[in-house]
């Protein structure tokens, strides 16, 4: 496809990310919170990989597996904290869990 | 001879050291009288060992009198010193000349007799043998005092003496008034002490040295006006520790000590100090005019108040501590106008019958079981012949009769007066005489006299031997003591010449001045007359007089109210500061800056919580608009919206 | 290798004491007086090194952009605070083994010995970042026997402010040494003189200086000093006032002031001010206490403030009299908090209007008591006086007006150490009730008298310190003595 802008990659990250944002906004169940999560990393990638195809540097693919293993980790460790939750309370309504203010 | 030389001063100056160190090691493990020997004894040695150096320095030529030795000697490997910071050296150095000799003969002498005296004092003393090891230090640090070789050791000994008189004012420890006056004692010496090191300090500066030898070597190469601050400073030890104007407040109360301690300390030796110190520095005052001139008119005021305050004082043993700051202004006066001899003169015949007169009090107080107000005496002369035999001797020698001792001593004083051209020194120093000559007589005849006794309750009358055998040879020398000088033989200035060189040894020493002396006696027989007129014979004009100047006469008995003034004027104030700092300033000021900056580290901590609400949705939010602020940051005001178009 | 022996003999007896059951309180009680006493002697083989040399040991530590290395040393300027502390913690240690609860007495020794180890460290270190490091160190065993084993809420209340305090400190002293270090790109800064533009070592020196001040305490740094000293159980406070207190005036001497000379000259004004204000303030609020110890952490106050006015006065006596004040003060600062530990373990007040009289039954810990106090108010003979005097022989020369506002304090100190040594010894007997016997024991007696000596011996020769100590100062090129000569 070496006739795709780089503008239309960004266009596509922008409006991934925007979904990402809204979803972690608005809804209230985290495993949804984590998806949303999700698509803002892969928002990120996109940009990585769009970028480093442009300027020829591989540093910018070279992020992008970083960034997977790190997503991947993280959402291990958060389906974990969500089965917890789920265990002690057999509830996942982030609103709810506010136990740790101030 | 070397070796002699190097090793009597040392144990003359140890002696009585180890005495001391001995009590205290010995403890309770030795019989009281043990300590009281031990104390004795080497008190005694010391005086011996003074007597002989003393006649080996009398017998070199007056040009080789001084001897200066340095510990270690020269021939050591290692130099030691006191301190030795380049360039500043301080050696251990002991000068040993004539008027230390006549110190130290008086120091280990009378010291010795007063150390007799209160093996039978304090027999009843629940502190038996810290009494001895206190004494034993006091003379160990008068002896440094005054065989110092430099200014150094001459202020460890003066700060020495300050600390054994603290304790021995103290002695009775349980009773507030003797801790009270033993605090005020110590730090009016240490105000002495600050004098004395400013003094110190200021001659370090301009000479480089504290050693006499440089100091008075070199006098002259400082200004008059270097030498008179420095004169200055050393005044305010002298007054400090002479108990002279304005500094004096602490003698009287020192009278809370026993009473061997006051005829020692409070009266024979430490409190000349201050006479001793001036004549040391001689070199100085003799180029410090106007410092000299202080020096003088300070002794002479304080000559005057001092006898002043004494004539309307009831506390026998008060009455001795005005007379004593009285004599001891003389003493003052005298160095302050250059008659060194003519001071160092009175000095020795006052530690003899100063000394008597505080012993012989004391025995009438023992035996009156610890009574000292004169109004409660009376008709004693009868019940205590032994007791009123010695006081009169004492008095007439301390009121300048012929021939007894003080006569000779205060005539020499006034006759140099004249000599130097000083009328008006002259006149108050006359009529000072006048008025301890009354003073004195008037102790006299209330206590011995003025009809039957009147305390409550009955004299006993033990006689010790250890207590009388002190007073009467003290009487004898309080007696012949002023025949040193005699008309055209003055042994004294023979004595000190070795000293003063021809300052200070003035022609008149030795020579009658018919005016001055006719003076002085016809002074002494007035004050003598007017005591007994109003004491034995018109008692009832004596209270008219007494109710007519009732205000003068309250003045007086308060001592010019000068305590209440210092009170008001130090005390309160410094205390006042003290106390408030301690319990407001420092907790909520000094303190309370950093507690307040403790409480807006935790208020600002607490208002910062309120944003932590928990919700994990809301801090998403928070993460948005941050980014999207950060954003604009970039766009708009980095790049001036040039990646919008904008521009 | 003998340097490092020193400085860790203490923590690896401190070590061993771990591995003995807490209940064998016999054992605990030989074995770390035994390693305390071993790391005082081992120290006293310093001595032989006379004015010239040095006992020195480098390793490499960190290379890099910033390097470090591990460089200790003892010289003649260490020599004395080595000393100080090894007598010190050893008089302490043995001083502990009344402390109250025996089967805690494991950890209250562990904790001292462990603070002997930071303090040597912290006055052997060559290098500044090894410096800083025992710096921060210092405060946990601290804070720990505060915390834990002084048992009152008061004394957790001292403990926290005491951390906070001196972390505070320690930390704008960071923010120095980072300064510092950010131009030499290296923490082995002793000999060297850096090129830092005027305002720089303005700011750096002024940094330096704030740690140190808080440490020491100057006023008005000293609010952490009240509550800890009075808190403190006898033995932790004798080492805090004792040889801690000194930490900061050695860093001066050993680091800010060859570092910045011409900044310490910029400050100087200022840092008089503020020692006058030191020992005025200290005086006059030990008059006004009437808690036995805090009245002696006033007059400490008072007293290192004359140490400040020695150091900024820059004339050569009086800092080399500097270093002997310090000494002295170690000394006489020990002994005094242990004498009033040992009164307040038997009256159980501080109070002193509450007790009095107390030379009536006990003589030996009157006549102990009397030559501590006496050696606080300078009585010449005393190593008190030896340190005042000549510093202040020194002072005048150059600041005579400051010379003179202290002498007041001369006279001060001795109105409250008659308070002190009056009130509770003399006077008509006050004992509350209950009080056991007041009289000093064997043990008691035995550990002060070494202090006691010493005080006694740089009293009559304060001449034989001088010379052991005279390249500390005028060996450091270019200190002080290259400042004083452009100051005259």
């Amino acid at each position: 496809m070496p006739g795709v802008p780089l503008a239309d990659y960004l266009a596509v990250a922008s409006a991934l990310f925007a979904v990402g944002v809204i979803g972690f906004l608005l809804r209230r169940n985290p495993i949804t919170m984590l998806m949303a999560i999700e698509l803002m990393w892969n928002a990120g990638n996109l940009a990585f990989a769009a970028f480093a195809r442009t300027f020829v540097d591989f540093s910018g693919q070279i992020f992008v597996f970083i960034v997977v293993t790190v997503a991947a980790a993280e959402a291990a460790i958060a389906l974990a904290i969500v089965v917890m939750v789920f265990r002690r309370r057999r509830d996942v309504d982030v609103d709810e869990i506010s136990e740790l203010r101030g | 001879m070397e070796g002699f030389v190097a090793t009597v001063p040392f144990t003359i100056l140890f002696l009585p050291f180890f005495g001391m160190v001995l009590i205290a090691l010995a403890g309770p493990y030795v019989p009281r009288l043990g300590a009281a020997i031990v104390g004795n004894l080497s008190v005694l040695g010391s005086f011996v060992l003074t007597a002989v150096l003393a006649s080996y320095v009398w017998s070199l030529p007056p040009d080789q009198q001084v001897l200066t030795l340095k510990y270690p000697p020269a021939w050591a490997t290692h130099p030691a010193y006191w301190a030795h910071i380049p360039p500043l050296t301080i050696s251990f150095e002991l000068r040993i000349d004539p008027l230390a000799l006549m110190w130290m003969l008086i120091i280990t002498g009378v010291g010795f007799l007063i150390h007799l005296y209160s093996i039978g004092y304090m027999q009843e003393s629940k502190w038996y043998r810290t009494f001895f090891a206190y004494m034993n230090l006091f003379v160990f640090a008068m002896l440094m005092l005054v065989m110092a070789g430099n200014f150094l050791w001459l202020l460890v000994g003066w700060a020495g003496v300050g600390l054994a008189s603290y304790l021995l004012i103290g002695f009775d420890a349980d009773r507030m008034a003797a801790v009270l006056a033993a605090r005020k004692a110590l730090i009016m010496n240490v105000i002495g002490d600050v004098g004395i090191m400013v003094a110190i300090f200021l001659m370090y500066a301009h000479f480089g040295s504290l050693s006499y030898k440089v100091v008075f070597a070199n006098v002259t190469s400082a200004g008059t006006s270097a030498l008179d601050w420095i004169g200055i400073w050393l005044l305010v030890g002298a007054v400090a520790k002479s108990a002279q104007l304005p500094l004096h407040t602490w003698l009287p109360d020192a009278m809370e000590g026993p009473t061997p301690v006051s005829a020692l300390i409070h009266a024979a030796t430490m409190v000349t100090a201050g006479v001793y110190l001036i004549a040391r520095a001689h070199p100085i005052y003799d180029h410090a005019p106007a410092a000299a001139m202080t020096v003088a008119v300070i002794g002479c005021a304080s000559a005057f108040v001092a006898a002043t305050i004494g004539m309307a004082q009831y506390d026998i043993k008060r009455v001795l501590a005005y007379s004593t700051m009285s004599q001891i202004g003389y003493m003052i006066l005298a160095v302050g106008v250059g008659a060194y001899a003519a001071g160092t003169f009175h000095f020795v015949t006052h530690a003899f019958f100063k000394a008597l007169l505080f012993m012989a009090a004391g025995i009438i107080i023992h035996n009156l079981g610890g009574e000292q107000d004169i109004r409660k005496m009376g008709g004693l002369a009868k019940r205590m012949p032994f007791a009123f035999l010695t006081f009169l001797i004492g008095t007439l020698a301390i009121s300048g009769f012929f021939p007894f001792a003080g006569f000779f001593s205060k005539d020499a004083i006034l006759d140099e007066l004249q000599l130097l051209g000083h009328p008006w020194l002259w006149a108050f120093g006359s009529i000072t005489a006048l008025l301890t000559a009354y003073y004195m007589f008037r102790l006299v005849f209330m206590t011995f006299f003025t009809g039957a006794y009147r305390g409550d309750h009955e004299p006993h009358a033990d006689r010790s031997p250890t207590m009388e055998v002190p007073v009467a040879i003290l009487a004898v020398l309080a007696t012949i003591g002023g025949w040193l000088v005699l008309p055209g033989h003055d042994e004294m200035s023979r004595l000190l010449q070795g000293a003063f060189g021809d300052r200070g040894i003035l022609p008149t020493m030795g020579e009658i001045n018919w005016f001055v002396t006719g003076v002085t006696t016809f002074s002494a027989a007035a004050g003598l007359v007017i005591a007994w007129w109003l004491y034995e014979r018109a008692p009832q004009l004596r209270r008219r007089l007494a109710t007519m100047f009732a205000p003068v006469q309250r003045v007086l008995a308060n001592a010019y109210y000068i305590d209440t003034i210092y009170h008001w004027l130090f005390e309160v104030p410094t205390l006042t500061a003290a106390s408030d700092i301690a319990k407001y300033v420092d907790p909520e000021g000094v303190g309370g800056v950093i507690a307040g900056v403790a409480r807006t580290t935790t208020g600002l901590g607490d208002a910062m919580r309120g944003w932590e609400t928990g919700y994990l949705r809301r801090y998403g939010l928070g993460m948005v608009v941050g980014m999207v602020l950060v954003l604009a940051y970039y766009i708009f005001v980095v790049h001036g919206g040039a990646a919008v178009g904008m521009r | 290798m003998l340097i490092n022996t020193v400085i860790f003999l203490p923590l690896v007896t401190a070590l061993v004491l771990l591995c003995v059951p807490r209940t064998a309180s016999g054992a605990l009680k030989a074995i770390a007086l035994a390693g305390a006493v071993a790391t005082f002697v081992l120290s006293l083989t310093f001595m032989s090194l006379g004015v010239s040399t040095v006992a020195d040991f480098t390793a490499p530590w960190i290379a890099g952009p910033w390097s470090a290395a591990y460089h200790v040393r003892v010289d003649a300027l260490r020599l004395f605070f080595v000393l100080l502390t090894t007598l010190v913690s050893a008089v302490c240690v043995w001083a502990a083994f009344s402390y109250a609860q025996a089967t805690r007495l494991r950890g209250f020794l562990f904790l001292l010995l462990t603070f002997e180890t930071t303090l040597l460290g912290l006055f052997t270190a060559a290098d500044l970042l090894l410096f800083y490091i025992y710096w921060d160190l210092m405060l946990i065993p601290v804070f720990l026997i505060l915390s834990g084993y002084a048992g009152s809420d008061d004394a957790r209340k001292a403990a926290w402010g005491y951390l906070i305090y001196n972390g505070a400190g320690g930390l704008v002293l960071l923010l120095g040494i980072i300064g510092l270090v950010n131009q030499t790109h290296t923490f082995e800064v002793s000999g060297l003189v850096p090129n830092l533009s005027g305002a720089l070592s303005w700011w750096l020196f002024g940094a330096f200086a704030f740690a140190f001040a808080v440490k020491t305490p100057a006023f008005p740094f000293h609010s952490w000093m009240p509550a800890t000293y009075t808190q403190s159980p006898p033995p932790l406070v004798a080492m805090v006032s004792g040889v801690q207190s000194k930490a900061g005036l050695f860093g001066l001497l050993a680091f800010a002031l060859p570092l910045f000379p011409d900044a310490a000259h910029v400050w100087a004004p200022l840092l008089l001010v503020m020692a006058i204000a030191s020992i005025l303030y200290g005086a006059l609020a030990a008059i006004g206490a009437r808690d036995m110890k805090l009245l002696v952490a006033y007059s400490s106050l008072s007293h290192l403030g004359l140490v400040w006015l020695a150091f900024f006065a820059f004339s050569i006596t009086s800092v080399s009299a500097g270093i002997l004040m310090l000494i002295s003060h170690g000394l006489i600062a020990a002994a005094l908090f242990l004498l009033l530990g040992f009164i307040e373990e038997r009256v159980g007040t501080r109070d002193l209007g509450a007790v009095g009289g107390l030379s009536q039954h006990a003589p030996r810990l009157a006549a102990y008591m009397l030559v501590a106090a006496m050696a606080a108010l300078g009585l010449p003979g005393l190593s008190g006086f030896a340190g005042e005097f000549l510093i202040l022989i020194g002072t005048w020369q150059t600041q005579p007006l400051y010379t003179s506002l202290a002498l007041i304090a001369v006279v001060l100190a001795c109105v409250y150490m008659l308070v002190l040594f009056q009130s509770l010894m003399h006077g008509p007997e006050r004992l509350p009730r209950g009080a056991g016997p007041i009289e000093l024991r064997p043990r008691e007696m035995w550990l002060v008298a070494p202090l006691l000596a010493a005080i006694v011996f740089l009293g009559v020769w304060p001449g034989w310190l001088n010379d052991r100590t005279p390249n500390a100062v005028t060996a450091q090129p270019p200190a002080v003595s290259t400042t004083v000569g452009r100051h005259a």
